[in-house]
C-alpha cells in the first residue's frame, strides 16, 4: 500500500500482490504469443478502465463537536479535557483520519455556565451538523448537555462526569468513563478503617457530583463500620466555610472528606491553615490530583488524600500509558492528569466504535459501546445497560514529602498510605 | 585471685613459652567469644526475630490480601451489597485460612468478627469468644499494621500480628506462642555460645599440639644452640625441612656466623678501644694539668691532678659545686665565664682563679675552659694549671718591682742629695762652725751674740735637712746604740720641737702609754727620735680640728709558725713596738702606697713639710731592720705601728748620756794635727777650732799633698776628708799614710753618712768618724778621744 498525503486530499493507489502476479504472467504470454497477447492486452486495458482501479476522493472532514470551559470554576479542569481531545484529534489526523477523513474539532466555550451548554450542543448538532459529539467538563454540564444529545440520538461519552444521577434517567446514548462518584471514596475509607480510624466527617458542594460523592461516603462508612459524625453541604463556600469549619472542629472527626471544585477547595484549605486545623486524616476530591497541588498549598499538601481515576505513572498496567504520557507532555508541555486521560480515552473508545462499525451511525455506535468491555489507557471500560461505568475503579492518591503517590489499590501502590505524613 | 596469681608466678608457668602462647590464645579465644556473642549474636537474634515477625506479618497479610481480592472482585461486579455474594466470599476467605496455615506451620491464625467471636481458627481454641475491647488497645486509630505485639491469648503469652478488614469488620490475628517464638533465638544463642567456646578450646588445644610438635622441639634446639653461642660455641644447628622453623634455623646459623665475625671485629675494636681508652685515661689521669668536666654547676668528672691539688677524693669532688671550690673574691668572675660556656654564649674562656682546697689553704689555677656536649647536654671542659707558686712569685716580683721603683726613686733622690750634701755640708760648716767660734769669743750680752746664735741655729737646721736627705739615701751615718724607745719618746715629748708643735696645734692632746718592760733596740737615737717626731707631727697635722694622738709601746714576738698575713714577712724574734695613732682625717687607699715616697706630701711644700718626713720614718725603720704597719680609715684616723727588732741582752745597755761639754776638758797640749780637706773653708774652720783648742794645726788640700807631707813629717793626728775629688779620697790617703807611719791616728770627716769606705777606714785604724759640718763640740771630743785612744793599729 502506498499512501500519498497532499494537503487535504488523500490519494490511494492500491496494487495488490495478485495484480503483480497477473502482470508478470501476462508479460510472459505476450513474449510467447504476440497476436493473442495483443488482443488480450486490449481486453485487459478496457476492463481496467471500466473498474475502480484507483480511488480519488475529496470529502469534507469529520466534524466532532464539544463544549469547553475557558473561564469559570471548571476552567482548569476543562483545559486538561480539551488538550486530551486535541491530542487525540492530532494523532488520528496524523494516522490518516477516521473513516478516511480528517477530523476537525468544533469547540464552543460554555464559560462553566449551565445555561449555555444546551444551546451550544443544539447548535453543534442542528446547525454545524457535527458528525460526533464529545462531553463538556463536570457532571452538571454533562447532565444538561446529555438532554440535547439524547434528544438527537447522539452518543456522548461522559468523560468528565461521574454523578450517578446522569444514568438514572433511562437515557440510552450517554456512557460513563469515570467510575461513578459514589465509589470515589471507597478506597480512602477502606484505608482509614483498616488503620483503625472510626469517625468521619464530610463537607461537600451542593451539586450533583459532590452530592453523589457524599452519598457514597455515607454508604461506605456504614459498610466499613465507621461513624459518619459530621455531614455538611454548602452552596456558597465563601460565606459558609467559617461556620462549617468551626462545627467540624468541634466534632473532631478522625477523618475529613472535602468535596468541591478547585476554587472552593483552595478557599477551604486557606481557611484551615488560618485556623491551624488539621484532622488526622484529610481527603479532597479533584485538587489533590493536580500536579501543582503541593506547589499551591505548600507543606499542607503532605498527607492529603484524594481519589483519582488515573495517574500519570508509566508503570500502570494499561496499554499505551507511557506513550500517552509522553505524547501529552510533548503536545502540551505539561504532565496529564486523569481529566486529560479520561478525555483521550473517551475519544479512543469512540474511534474504536466508528472504526469497528465503519460508520457514523449513532445507533450502531451506541450498540457497540454497550457491548464493549475493553481496556483503555485509563483502565477498564465497561458499562451497564444504563451506560453507567462499571469496569473502572478509582484509585487513592496521597501527597507524601511533596510527591504524589498512589496508595490504593495495593496492586498499583507506589507507596503505602502514611497517616503521619502531615506530622513530618 | 591470689592463688591463681601464685600459680601463674611459678617458674613452670612464667618461664615456659608454651604457656606464654597458650594463655594468650585462650585469652584471645575468650575475647573472640565475647566479640562473637556481643557483636555477631545480637544481629543474628534480630534476624531470627525478624524472620518470625516476617512469618507473622506475611501470614496475616496473605489472609487480608485474600479478603481484599474478594472485596475487589465484589466491587468490580458491583455486588458489594449482595448478601449471598458476601456470604460466599466470607466463607471462601475463612476456608483459605487453613490453606495459609499449611504454608506457615508455626503460625496460628484466627478470624474474629466485630463482636469478638472466633469465626475461624487454624487450631483448636480453648474458647470461641474474645472480648473485642481487649484488642482495642492494639487497633487504635493509625495503628501500625506491621507491628508485632505481645498478647495474652488463651492463658498463654503469644507474639501476634493484627490486621483489620473493614468490609467484613473482621480482625485477623496471626500469632506464635512466645516459647515457640523464642525457641529458635534461644537455640541460636546456645549454638553460638557453645560453638564459639568449643571452637576456642579446640583451636587452643590444636595450637598447643602443633606448637609442641612443630615449634617447641626445634625451638629448644635453637635455645640450646643460643646457650652455646653465649658460651662462645658458634657451631651451627642442623636444619630440617622447609618451614618457618627451618628458615629460623637457617637464619640462626647465618646469625651466629655473622655474630662470630662480628665478635672478632668487636674484639678487635674493643682492644683498640681499650688501648685508646687507656691512652686517653692515662692522658687525663696522669696529666699534670687539672682536667674536669662541669655540668649544671657540678663537677661530673675530675682527674687525679685536680683531686690531688684540691685534696679532695674524686667522689667528694663529684658532689661539689664549682662555687664551693672557687674563692669568694674570684667567684663572680669565674662562674660568669663558666656559665657563658654552659649557656652556649661562648666557645672558650680563659681565667686565673683562686680555689679553696680542703685544708683551707688557697691555690691559684690558670683555667682554659671550653664548651662540650655530654650525654646530649652542654657541659664545660676545664683545663687548669697550678700557678700558685708562679702567682706568689709574680706577686713578690710585683712587690720587688715596687720596691725597686721606690729604691730607684730613693737612689735618684740619694744621688741628687748626695751630690749636693757634700758641698752643702762644706758650706754649712762655715755657717755652723764660724758662729760657734765667734760666740766663744764674745759675751752673751754683746750685740752680735744673738744674731750669731740665730746664724748658728739656722746652720744646724740646714745641716739636719741635709742629714735627712742623707738618711734617705742611706748615706747618713747611723749610730747604733742600745736605746730605750720609751726614753726616745719621752725625750721628744719634752723637746722644744714638741713644744713648738703643741703651740701650733693647741687642740691636740697626747696620750702616751709606755710599756714598762719594753725591750731595748739597737739604733740611732737621733733617727729614732726624728721618726717619732715625724709621726707625731704628721698626726697633729692630720687633726686640724684637734684630737688625741695616742702613743704606745709594747713588746711583740713574731713566731714564724704562727704568722698571720700581717706579719708573715716578719723575721722570727722579739720586737719593740711603737704605735702612733690619731683621730684625724685618715689616709685614702690611693695615697697609702705613696706616703713613704720622698717629696710626697699633702701639706703645702715649704710651709710645714719638706715631703721627706715619712720617707725618713720608712728609711729609719728599714735601717733598723724593722717593719711598718699602717692602718687608716678615712675620716676616723690613722695608726702607724713600727716594729724594731729587740736588742740582744749583752748589748742591752743604754748609751750613757754624754757629759756636759767643757772646753778645758778637751783642750789640747800642742799636739800636731794634720787637716786634709779639699775645701779651703773647711780647712780654715777646722784649723780655727783646733787652734782654739790648743793644737798645732797643719793643713793639706789634697790626699797626695798630705801623703807627701807625711813622708817628711809626723803628725799626732790626721783629720781626713773622705771625698776629695779629683784626687785620692780619705781612705786611700789614710792607707798611704799608714804605709809611711803605721799606727797613725786619724779621724774621718765627711758630709755623707757612714759608708763602707768609712767602715774600711775604721777597720784600718781610724779612730773616729766626724760628720760635717764641723761642730766645735763634736770635733773637740773626737780629737781628744782619738789622741787618748791607744788603739793598737796593726794590719
Amino acid at each position: 500500500m502506498i499512501i500519498v498525503n497532499s494537503g487535504n486530499y488523500i490519494f490511494l493507489i492500491i496494487l495488490t500482490d495478485l495484480q503483480v502476479f497477473l502482470y508478470n504472467n501476462i508479460m510472459e504470454v505476450i513474449k510467447k504469443n504476440f497476436p493473442v497477447a495483443t488482443i488480450g492486452i486490449l481486453i485487459f486495458v478496457l476492463s481496467v478502465l471500466s473498474s475502480p482501479l484507483y480511488v480519488y476522493a475529496e470529502t469534507r472532514p469529520l466534524y466532532i463537536g464539544a463544549s469547553i470551559s475557558l473561564e469559570g470554576k471548571y476552567e482548569m479542569l476543562s483545559w486538561m479535557m480539551e488538550k486530551g481531545y486535541e491530542l487525540w484529534a492530532d494523532e488520528i489526523n496524523c494516522s490518516g483520519g477516521l473513516l478516511g477523513k480528517k477530523i476537525k474539532l468544533v469547540l464552543y466555550d460554555n464559560k462553566s455556565r449551565l445555561d449555555l451548554v444546551k444551546p451550544i450542543y443544539e447548535k453543534m448538532i442542528t446547525q454545524d451538523h457535527v458528525d460526533l459529539v464529545l462531553s463538556p467538563y463536570g457532571s452538571p454540564l454533562t447532565l444538561a448537555a446529555s438532554e440535547v444529545t439524547e434528544a438527537h440520538h447522539f452518543v456522548m461519552l461522559a468523560c468528565e462526569a461521574s454523578s450517578e444521577k446522569i444514568w438514572k434517567r433511562g437515557y440510552k446514548y450517554i456512557f460513563g468513563v469515570y467510575a461513578p462518584a459514589g465509589r470515589y471514596m471507597i478506597g480512602f475509607q477502606n484505608l482509614m478503617a483498616k488503620n483503625g480510624f472510626r469517625t468521619l466527617g464530610v463537607i461537600f458542594e451542593n451539586s450533583v457530583f459532590h452530592t453523589s460523592i457524599a452519598a457514597g461516603v455515607k454508604k461506605w462508612a456504614g459498610l466499613f463500620g465507621m461513624d459518619l459524625i459530621y455531614t455538611q453541604s454548602f452552596n456558597d463556600g465563601e460565606k459558609e466555610f467559617p461556620c462549617i469549619l468551626n462545627k467540624v472542629m468541634a466534632k473532631k472527626p478522625e477523618g475529613l472528606i472535602f468535596s468541591a471544585y478547585p476554587p472552593d477547595s483552595y478557599k477551604f484549605i486557606k481557611l484551615m491553615k488560618k485556623k491551624n486545623y488539621r484532622p488526622r486524616v484529610l481527603a479532597f476530591t479533584i485538587v489533590p490530583a493536580f500536579q501543582d497541588f503541593h506547589k499551591r498549598v505548600g507543606p499542607f499538601a503532605d498527607g492529603v488524600f484524594g481519589p483519582s481515576q488515573w495517574e500519570p505513572v508509566a508503570r500502570l498496567p494499561f496499554p499505551g500509558t507511557a506513550e500517552f504520557i509522553h505524547n501529552f507532555k510533548k503536545f502540551t508541555g505539561k504532565m496529564p492528569d486523569y481529566h486529560a486521560c479520561s478525555a483521550f480515552s473517551a475519544c479512543k473508545i469512540l474511534e474504536k466504535a466508528v472504526k469497528q462499525i465503519k460508520s457514523l451511525d449513532q445507533d450502531k455506535i451506541r450498540d457497540f459501546i454497550v457491548a464493549l468491555d475493553t481496556v483503555t489507557v485509563m483502565g477498564r471500560f465497561k458499562v451497564d445497560h444504563t451506560g453507567l461505568q462499571i469496569g473502572h475503579n478509582p484509585m487513592v492518591i496521597q501527597w507524601q514529602h511533596g510527591k504524589k503517590e498512589i496508595v490504593y489499590p495495593e496492586s498499583m501502590e507506589t507507596s503505602p498510605a502514611d497517616f503521619k505524613a502531615s506530622e513530618k | 585471685m591470689e592463688i591463681l596469681k601464685k600459680i601463674l608466678m611459678r617458674p613452670v608457668f612464667r618461664h615456659r613459652l608454651l604457656f606464654g602462647i597458650m594463655l594468650p590464645v585462650i585469652a584471645a579465644g575468650l575475647v573472640f567469644s565475647f566479640v562473637l556473642n556481643s557483636i555477631f549474636l545480637p544481629p543474628m537474634i534480630v534476624h531470627l526475630k525478624n524472620m518470625n515477625d516476617s512469618i507473622l506479618r506475611n501470614s496475616a497479610a496473605m489472609e487480608i490480601s485474600f479478603c481484599e481480592d474478594k472485596f475487589t472482585y465484589l466491587l468490580d461486579l458491583r455486588m458489594e451489597e449482595n448478601k449471598e455474594m458476601n456470604l460466599a466470599s466470607k466463607k471462601e476467605d475463612l476456608e483459605r485460612i487453613n490453606a495459609i496455615s499449611r504454608r506457615f506451620p508455626k503460625v496460628r491464625m484466627m478470624v474474629l468478627n466485630k463482636k469478638g467471636k472466633i469465626l475461624a481458627a487454624t487450631f483448636k481454641p480453648l474458647y470461641f469468644h474474645i472480648n473485642p475491647h481487649d484488642l482495642d488497645q492494639f487497633l487504635y486509630p493509625g495503628f501500625d499494621g506491621k507491628k508485632i505485639i505481645s498478647l495474652n491469648l488463651f492463658k498463654d503469652k503469644v507474639m501476634a500480628n493484627l490486621k483489620y478488614f473493614p468490609f467484613y469488620q473482621w480482625t485477623i490475628i496471626s500469632f506464635i506462642p512466645s516459647k515457640d517464638y523464642m525457641a529458635p533465638i534461644i537455640a541460636a544463642e546456645k549454638t553460638v555460645r557453645f560453638g564459639t567456646f568449643g571452637t576456642v578450646i579446640i583451636t587452643g588445644f590444636v595450637l598447643l599440639l602443633l606448637f609442641l610438635m612443630k615449634i617447641n622441639t626445634p625451638l629448644k634446639n635453637i635455645i640450646k644452640a643460643t646457650d652455646k653461642v653465649s658460651k662462645g660455641d658458634f657451631n651451627p644447628i642442623e636444619v630440617k625441612g622447609h618451614n618457618e622453623i627451618s628458615h629460623l634455623s637457617s637464619a640462626f646459623n647465618s646469625m651466629i656466623k655473622s655474630l662470630e665475625a662480628d665478635k672478632m671485629k668487636i674484639s678487635a675494636i674493643l682492644h683498640d678501644l681499650s688501648e685508646s681508652e687507656d691512652k686517653y685515661r692515662s692522658l687525663a689521669e696522669n696529666s699534670l694539668a687539672v682536667i674536669a668536666i662541669m655540668q649544671k654547676g657540678r663537677i661530673i668528672y675530675a682527674n687525679k691532678a685536680m683531686s690531688d691539688l684540691l685534696k679532695y677524693d674524686l667522689n667528694s669532688l663529684k658532689i661539689k659545686k664549682i662555687q664551693d671550690l672557687v674563692c669568694t673574691g674570684d667567684y663572680k668572675k669565674t662562674i660568669k665565664k663558666l656559665n657563658r660556656l654552659e649557656n652556649g654564649e661562648s666557645e672558650k674562656e680563659y681565667c686565673k682563679s683562686c680555689f679553696k682546697i680542703k685544708n683551707g689553704e688557697i691555690i691559684f689555677l690558670e683555667i682554659l675552659a671550653s664548651s662540650i656536649s655530654v650525654k646530649g647536654s652542654r657541659a664545660v671542659l676545664l683545663h687548669g694549671i697550678d700557678i700558685t707558686e708562679k702567682k706568689i712569685a709574680e706577686d713578690e716580683q710585683k712587690e720587688l718591682k715596687k720596691k725597686l721603683t721606690r729604691a730607684e726613686k730613693m737612689e735618684l733622690v740619694g744621688t741628687l742629695a748626695g751630690g749636693v750634701a757634700h758641698d752643702l755640708n762644706n758650706i754649712l760648716s762655715g755657717i755652723v762652725s764660724y758662729p760657734e767660734l765667734l760666740l766663744m769669743d764674745i759675751q752673751e750680752d754683746a750685740p752680735l751674740y744673738k744674731p750669731l746664735s740665730v746664724i748658728k741655729q739656722s746652720g744646724v737646721k740646714a745641716a739636719a735637712i741635709v742629714q735627712d736627705m742623707l738618711t734617705l739615701t742611706r748615706r747618713g751615718v747611723v749610730v747604733k746604740k742600745t736605746v730605750d724607745l720609751n726614753t726616745i719618746i719621752n725625750t721628744y715629748l719634752k723637746s722644744p720641737e714638741f713644744k713648738n708643735l703643741q703651740s701650733f696645734h693647741n687642740r691636740v692632746n697626747i696620750d702616751f702609754n709606755p710599756a714598762p718592760d719594753l725591750m731595748r733596740v739597737n739604733g740611732s737615737p737621733v733617727h729614732l727620735s726624728k721618726t717619732v717626731m715625724n709621726l707625731v707631727g704628721n698626726a697633729a697635722e692630720a687633726m686640724p680640728e684637734g684630737g688625741i694622738i695616742s702613743i704606745a709601746t709594747k713588746n711583740y714576738f713574731s713566731c714564724k709558725d704562727k704568722s698571720t698575713e700581717k706579719t708573715s714577712h716578719f723575721k722570727q724574734g722579739h720586737y719593740a713596738v711603737i704605735s702612733v695613732s690619731d683621730t684625724g682625717t685618715g689616709i685614702s687607699h690611693e695615697d697609702m702606697d705613696k706616703i713613704f715616697e720622698p717629696f710626697y706630701t699633702k701639706k703645702v711644700m715649704g710651709r710645714s713639710g719638706t715631703g721627706l718626713g715619712m720617707s725618713v720614718v720608712w728609711g729609719t725603720v728599714k735601717d733598723h731592720d724593722g717593719y711598718i704597719d699602717v692602718k687608716s680609715t678615712k675620716g676616723k684616723g690613722t695608726c702607724f705601728t713600727l716594729y724594731f727588732p729587740a736588742a740582744e741582752k749583752e748589748k742591752n745597755s743604754i748609751a750613757s748620756e754624754a757629759a756636759p761639754f767643757s772646753l778645758e776638758q778637751y783642750r789640747g797640749k800642742g799636739q800636731t794635727v794634720l787637716v786634709v780637706d779639699d775645701v779651703e773653708n773647711q780647712r780654715i774652720i777646722a784649723s780655727g777650732i783646733l787652734e782654739k783648742l790648743g793644737y798645732n794645726v797643719k793643713t793639706a788640700s789634697t790626699g797626695e799633698q798630705a801623703v807627701e807631707y807625711m813622708k817628711d813629717h809626723t803628725a799626732d793626728l790626721v783629720i781626713l776628708d773622705m771625698i776629695m775629688d779629683p784626687g785620692i779620697d780619705g781612705l786611700e790617703t789614710y792607707q798611704k799614710i799608714l804605709e809611711i807611719h803605721p799606727g797613725q791616728k786619724g779621724i774621718i770627716a765627711s758630709g755623707f753618712s757612714e759608708n763602707s769606705r768609712v767602715k774600711e777606714a775604721e777597720r784600718l785604724g781610724i779612730n773616729a768618724y766626724v760628720k760635717k759640718p764641723y761642730a766645735f763640740e763634736q770635733i773637740a771630743v773626737a780629737v781628744k778621744k782619738a789622741l787618748q785612744n791607744n788603739k793598737n793599729h796593726s794590719r
